[in-house]
């Protein structure tokens, strides 16, 4: 806006200058060189309330906050011609109400360049400038938001990443907080759930710290803990932010419901597993029971045995016709028996005790030979013949050796089952391992008994399926679950001569790294 | 009562009862041939040996009972005893009744077996003089010359010799001269006699 010259104006309009600017569509207040006003226009008497009675003279100071008036009044008694204002000032209406006026303060002067007086025009800009502060503070709270997002954003990209381990959540976590703060350099964070107690390494007790409880199924599990190394300027709760109280309480409520659900997922993962190895345990024991008879017989034989070399020896001893030499030989032998028998009941309890699932080097050859014994009896039973092929140059796998027996057991047993109705001469189960391409070890079973009709090929491994008369109808599903937690597979096909064979796999030791 | 000549067939498919059944045997001076299966026992068998057999119930491929069987089949008459595990009571119980001298269970008492196989042998011994008897009935049923044969079925079916002279169209005194050579050849002593001796006959001519 430029100086308004008196020259400038139409000869007729000044001496009624005030009748003009009383048109004038923003506020205008008219004053002498000595800052008394002359006139004041109706925009502006609406504006700060004040009547023209009172701002004539030196009333319209009134609108001013006191600290200001003698400011105004100097801009206003300036001499110069050229001297040209923009300011911003505190008004207080009539009613009360803070206003700020931005005004220009323009001098007017007659044909000499005197200065007559000065037109100040005001523009009410309270509303813009509550709107740009509003803006400001909406763009600071924005960003802040944004940080706290940010920090949840990341908390779940860390759950995500750290595959349900809630330690290395917790331990990632409390690294990520101190950026999220508004001095990360003297941030410091903790966050203690149970027995976890992770801290930032710069992690010390200061007096400038807040923290939020971590709920577990609404009981308190822990908390988690940010805090300033160094003091600093007061602001909601000490020196920290609303948001940042907001943020460490949503972070605690957060690391709550995550922990809660891993938690409650393990439990339900253990619970399964201990399930699992429940009923793994009962098929064992009640393939033991249905085994009962075999077993007794196969423990007879050595006692037979023992009972008559005894005997034997002691007619041999009262009539001393028996040299050193073969008695000492037949004693061994008795020992031996024995021993034998020993051997049977010490497999038996194996097989029969309950214990954790335990994954070791495992000989798979020495482990069928382990159970050949127990299926023998069995087979003895059946009238049947269990042949061994091992191969010898098998290489060692990672397995439960006392469930991969029971696998075995269970698919020597249902062989023997399945050749019920074979003539005796030509029952026989075939146990074969081998080393495939590709590295996998290989079992197989193969019967020669009635096969497997196809309309049962899809049943076989499901659990409770059975055509037998006795037992659970469990031992191949477990079986096959068995084989497939060791990282192997189990499938079965028909024999081109009658009959079924029954595989599985276990992968070779040096396969086994990142198997569960 | 056990002759010096009889061997004990042991069979049973676990070695070390097996071992110790044939020193048990051994300690009553008793022979043993042992085998760990049926078939190795078939092969090796001779019917002629005087003795018995010991076996077990229960083995894979053929069992006791199928070898009881096997033999009954071949015509075999030597005495059975079988040895069996607790479980296999039926079965034992079945094979008595097809003919077994008696089972015994596992783990025995060494006299209940050696007594058994003692009685098994006994059995044998008996069996085989009967047999012998019964095979020089024959050879002296084989002597008699046709007219003789004639008189000898004619004098069992009881019919007397005016009766028999007359159906054979000869003389009383012809009849009276055969009857007396026919109870010479055969060995008889009286009538029951000679009749119990035609019977043994029809039976060896049955077999």
């Amino acid at each position: 806006m430029a100086s308004v010259k008196r020259s400038d104006l139409h000869p007729d309009v000044i001496p009624h200058i005030d009748e003009v600017i009383d048109l004038v569509p923003v506020a205008v207040i008219h004053t002498d060189i000595t800052g008394r006003c002359v006139f004041a226009n109706r925009i502006w008497q609406a504006l700060t309330g004040l009547s023209l009675d009172h701002a004539i003279g030196f009333g319209w100071l009134d609108v001013l906050l006191p600290a200001e008036r003698e400011r105004a009044l100097a801009y206003h008694r300036q001499s110069s011609p050229h001297a040209f204002v923009q300011e911003e000032f505190h008004v207080r209406t009539k009613s009360g109400t803070p206003r700020t006026f931005a005004s220009s303060i323009v001098p007017l002067h007659d044909a000499d360049g005197g200065v007559t007086g000065h037109l100040c025009a005001c523009i009410d800009i309270t509303e813009r400038q509550t709107s740009e502060e509003a803006l400001r503070s909406l763009t600071y709270e924005y960003r802040e938001r944004l940080k706290e997002l940010d920090c949840l954003y990341e908390i779940s990209h860390i759950v995500e990443r750290a595959g349900g381990s809630l330690p290395r959540i917790l331990r990632e976590t409390v690294e990520l907080l101190p950026k999220s703060w508004e001095y990360p350099d003297i941030t410091y964070a903790r966050i203690v759930v149970y027995d976890w107690d992770v801290r930032t390494l710069n992690y010390q007790v200061t007096p400038w710290r807040q923290s939020a409880l971590i709920a577990i199924n609404e009981h308190q599990a822990g908390h988690v803990e940010v805090g300033y190394l160094q003091a600093r300027p007061n602001r909601d709760e000490g020196p920290f932010l609303s948001h940042e109280r907001r943020l460490i309480d949503n972070i605690g409520e957060r690391l709550g419901h995550i922990a809660t659900r891993i938690l409650t997922a393990e439990r339900l993962r253990d619970r399964e597993q201990e399930l699992r190895e429940r009923l793994t345990h009962l098929s064992r024991v009640s393939t033991m029971g249905e085994m009962a008879s075999s077993l007794a017989h196969e423990l007879n034989q050595p006692l037979t045995a023992v009972a008559t070399y005894a005997q034997a020896l002691r007619r041999f001893v009262e009539h001393g016709s028996i040299d050193n030499d073969e008695l000492l030989s037949i004693l061994d032998r008795i020992a031996g028996e024995a021993l034998r028998a020993g051997n049977i009941v010490h497999r038996l309890k194996e097989l029969v005790r309950r214990r954790e699932t335990r994954r070791e080097p495992c000989d798979l050859n020495a482990r069928i030979r382990d159970v050949q014994q127990l299926a023998n009896a069995d087979a003895r039973l059946h009238d049947a013949v269990l042949h061994m092929e091992l191969d010898p140059h098998l290489p060692p796998t990672v397995a439960d050796a006392i469930q991969i027996q029971q696998v075995l057991l269970n698919l020597i047993r249902n062989a023997l089952d399945a050749m019920r109705d074979t003539d005796p001469a030509e029952r026989e189960v075939v146990v074969q391992t081998s080393r495939q391409e590709g590295g996998q070890l290989q079992v197989s079973v193969s019967d020669r008994g009635c096969g497997t009709p196809a309309e049962h090929a899809e049943q076989v491994f499901q659990p409770f399926f059975t055509t037998k008369e006795s037992g659970l109808g469990v031992g191949l599903s477990i079986s096959k679950s068995i084989i497939n937690s060791h990282g192997g597979h189990m499938w079965f096909s028909a024999n081109e001569g009658g009959g079924t064979t029954f595989y599985f796999t276990l992968p070779p030791v040096e396969d086994r790294d990142g198997i569960g | 009562m056990a002759s010096a000549d009889a061997l004990v067939y042991v069979v049973d498919d676990d070695p070390a009862v097996l071992d110790a059944i044939r020193l048990l045997l051994r300690s009553v001076g008793l022979r043993s041939q042992t085998f760990e299966s049926a078939a190795a026992f078939l092969d090796a068998f001779d019917r002629d040996q005087h003795g018995c057999l010991v076996l077990d119930v229960r083995m894979p491929s053929m069992s006791g009972i199928d070898l009881q069987e096997k033999l009954q089949e071949i015509g075999a008459t030597i005495p059975i005893v079988f040895v069996t595990a607790h479980g296999d009571i039926p079965m034992a119980v079945q094979a008595v009744k097809a003919g077994a001298l008696d089972f015994i269970p596992k783990p025995f008492r060494d006299q209940d077996l050696l007594d058994r196989v003692q009685q098994a042998i006994a059995i044998d011994t008996q069996q085989r003089r009967e047999q012998e008897e019964k095979l020089s009935v024959s050879a002296r049923y084989n002597a008699l010359s046709p007219r003789e044969r004639e008189v000898l079925e004619l004098v069992v079916a009881g019919k007397a010799n005016k009766v028999i002279a007359a159906d054979l169209g000869i003389s009383q005194r012809t009849v009276e001269i055969h009857r007396a050579r026919v109870m010479q050849k055969m060995g008889a002593d009286s009538l029951p006699d000679l009749v119990r001796l035609t019977i043994e006959l029809d039976e060896v001519t049955d077999a």
